[in-house]
């Protein structure tokens, strides 16, 4: 399935402020990590305490969580600055989920972490593994719903993540749609004109705004970074406000480049003008190259 | 003897070397057959690559004069292989790059579309016919330009023998006394200047291409231009631009008006900075590697005419942008 990013206005994890409260729909583990890694550096940064919402597969301690987010070697002395609630704390006696009590450890732990003289509180924790049954569903959405309301004080910021591998699609539809937002990591360029971003599924590189000759050499390095991945790459284009004849020449280049490993570069989202210069020049053969729908999401 | 031999540096079938350009003056379907049907026979019995872009009347000529032979010959209607000289060009290397044979010449008649012109696009078509001896030199190709004396004007059929080396007749070939060097030719042979209107919009000096962008883009919205149009003029502007400002340290001054049909853009850089723009800058598409002048060919594509002239030190870039009644684009 193909998370729903149309319908989110996207924060950057490194844009996150408190009062947000924002979905991370992920399909790979690099990805989590590469946006958990900014939800904590941005925490620490920000003198905000950090609370992760462990399942039963999530880190059982602040250093294991540091570990997953490749921050272990993070000066000491951020223990207080991190707290893991296990999964055992997460539900009620009975081991289900109890929205009320649920928030109700938030709220405790927001009290705690500004009379500890922290700026605020930061929540993140991947639920869908506590989800056990139809009836915790419901719960989740509920405590969904209640957070919703809980954070927009501006005291707190939330990050939810559902692993979109392991979600059903119609309740992951109903998670999502509880989120004004959904978080993704921090671009790899970001000038007055330019954003790129590093995307997973599938994997490759969002292109918006501008590209000309200010910006040639930023556009590629972004391309050299995904360069190791393995298997096809997608660049998406439709925010792409201008590139000029040298800007798509990198691509086609990568293109090329990417064929000679037996991997193709799928644009897609062209818009209508750029399609109609490749075509032009004779690149929309170009090996390696995939030409995707224009406006494609 | 035979008239890929008469001039000397016309090549014996089916070997590969350099360019070479004919012109052949017609008056009638048997002057037309006699140069065309042992060119075309010989071409094919060498097995080399021939293709006829000729008009509809002379490729049937053509095909019924062959018999079975017909099968093996390329064809294309003239005014549709290239609109334009650049595209013309382009057309001219793609076919060369599709169905070259290694090792092997291949041949092309190709009869240009003198009827209905105007002064500035039959100038601009005598220029290219000019500049192919430049921009083909290197390809083994021989090609013969074909001129109806029926159709064409006699200042049109005189200036033939100035841009090939050499004229074709039947099967006899002789040297064009009148043939002038192409760098030469292009100075001599110039559309006429447009002078900007009092009224045109004015900016810069811009010494970045994200000025020249915003200018470009807001004469063309002013003008009615939106969507995919407004972006390939911004574009087209944008890589002319970006030709003067290659060199360092260049300025751009900006002028932009509207005409009847069109948005006409001038960009002008006033001092002599990098190097004079060849006459013929901007006809070859962009290739494998990256040349200096890919994006004027993008621009000379996108635009209805780009010229570019010096005018003491300054070098000025004018183009011509197809406008919102443009009913090609509806």
């Amino acid at each position: 399935m193909v998370p729903p990013h149309g319908v989110h206005r996207r924060v950057h994890v490194g844009d996150l402020r408190p009062g947000d409260h924002a979905c991370l729909l992920f399909a790979s583990d690099e990805e989590r990590t590469s946006i958990l890694r900014g939800f904590v550096l941005g925490g620490l940064d920000a003198e905000h305490k950090i609370l992760y919402l462990a399942g039963a597969d999530g880190p059982p301690g602040p250093q294991a969580l540091l570990e997953q987010c490749r921050l272990a070697g993070l000066p000491g002395g951020l223990a207080g600055q991190l707290e893991v609630l296990g999964p055992a704390e997460l539900g009620s006696g009975q081991g289900e989920l109890d929205p009320a009590a649920l928030l109700g450890r938030l709220r405790d732990a927001a009290d705690r972490s500004r009379s500890e003289g922290y700026r605020a509180l930061r929540v993140t924790g991947d639920l869908c593994a506590v989800l056990r049954d139809g009836s915790d569903l419901s719960r989740l959405l509920r405590y969904e719903t209640l957070l919703a309301t809980e954070f927009s004080s501006g005291r707190t910021l939330a990050v939810c993540q559902y692993d979109i591998r392991r979600c059903d699609p119609t309740a992951l539809d109903a998670f999502t749609s509880a989120h004004l937002r959904s978080v993704e990591v921090d671009p790899l360029v970001r000038t007055a004109e330019l954003t790129v971003v590093r995307t997973w599924s599938p994997p490759g590189l969002r292109i918006e705004g501008v590209v000309d000759a200010d910006s040639h050499r930023r556009v590629r390095d972004a391309l050299r970074s995904v360069a190791s991945v393995r298997g096809d790459l997608r660049l998406e284009m439709s925010r792409v406000e201008f590139l000029d004849l040298a800007g798509l020449r990198l691509l086609m280049t990568f293109a090329r480049a990417r064929a000679a490993r037996h991997c193709t570069v799928e644009l897609t989202g062209l818009p209508p003008h750029l399609l109609h210069v490749i075509t032009l020049i004779g690149w929309d053969r170009t090996p390696g190259l995939r030409l995707g729908a224009a406006h494609a999401c | 003897m035979p008239a890929d031999h008469a001039d000397g540096p016309a090549p014996a079938p089916g070997r590969a070397r350099g360019f070479v350009h004919h012109a052949c003056l017609y008056g009638s379907d048997e002057d037309f057959l006699a140069m065309a049907l042992p060119f075309v026979r010989a071409g094919l019995a060498a097995e080399e690559p021939v293709l006829a872009a000729t008009t509809p009347a002379n490729i049937d000529l053509l095909r019924r004069a062959l018999g079975e032979r017909a099968y093996a010959l390329d064809t294309a209607e003239t005014a549709y292989f290239g609109r334009r000289p650049v595209e013309r060009v382009s057309a001219f290397l793609r076919y060369h790059d599709r169905r070259a044979r290694p090792g092997r010449r291949m041949r092309m008649i190709a009869e240009p579309v003198w009827g209905g012109r105007s002064d500035r696009q039959i100038a601009e078509w005598q220029r290219m016919e000019s500049g192919l001896n430049v921009l083909l030199a290197a390809l083994p190709v021989w090609m013969i330009c074909p001129y109806d004396t029926r159709v064409v004007s006699p200042a049109v059929a005189e200036a033939a023998c100035a841009t090939h080396p050499a004229c074709l007749k039947g099967e006899r070939l002789t040297p064009c006394a009148s043939y002038t060097d192409p760098g030469v030719y292009a100075e001599a042979v110039r559309p006429a200047p447009v002078a900007a209107p009092p009224t045109a919009a004015v900016a810069g000096p811009a010494d970045r291409v994200a000025d020249v962008r915003r200018f470009a883009r807001e004469r063309a919205a002013a003008a009615g231009l939106a969507g995919e149009r407004l972006a390939l003029a911004e574009l087209a502007v944008c890589e002319a631009a970006n030709h003067l400002l290659g060199a360092g340290g260049a300025r751009l001054a900006l002028r932009a008006w509207e005409e009847p049909g069109a948005v006409l853009y001038e960009l002008t850089r006033p001092e002599p900075s990098g190097a004079p723009v060849p006459p013929f800058a901007g006809f070859r598409p962009p290739g494998d590697a990256p040349g200096a002048e890919d994006g004027l060919w993008l621009a000379r594509s996108l635009s209805e005419w780009l010229d570019v002239r010096t005018a003491g030190p300054a070098t000025l870039i004018t183009l011509r942008v197809a406008g919102p009644r443009d009913a090609e684009w509806l």
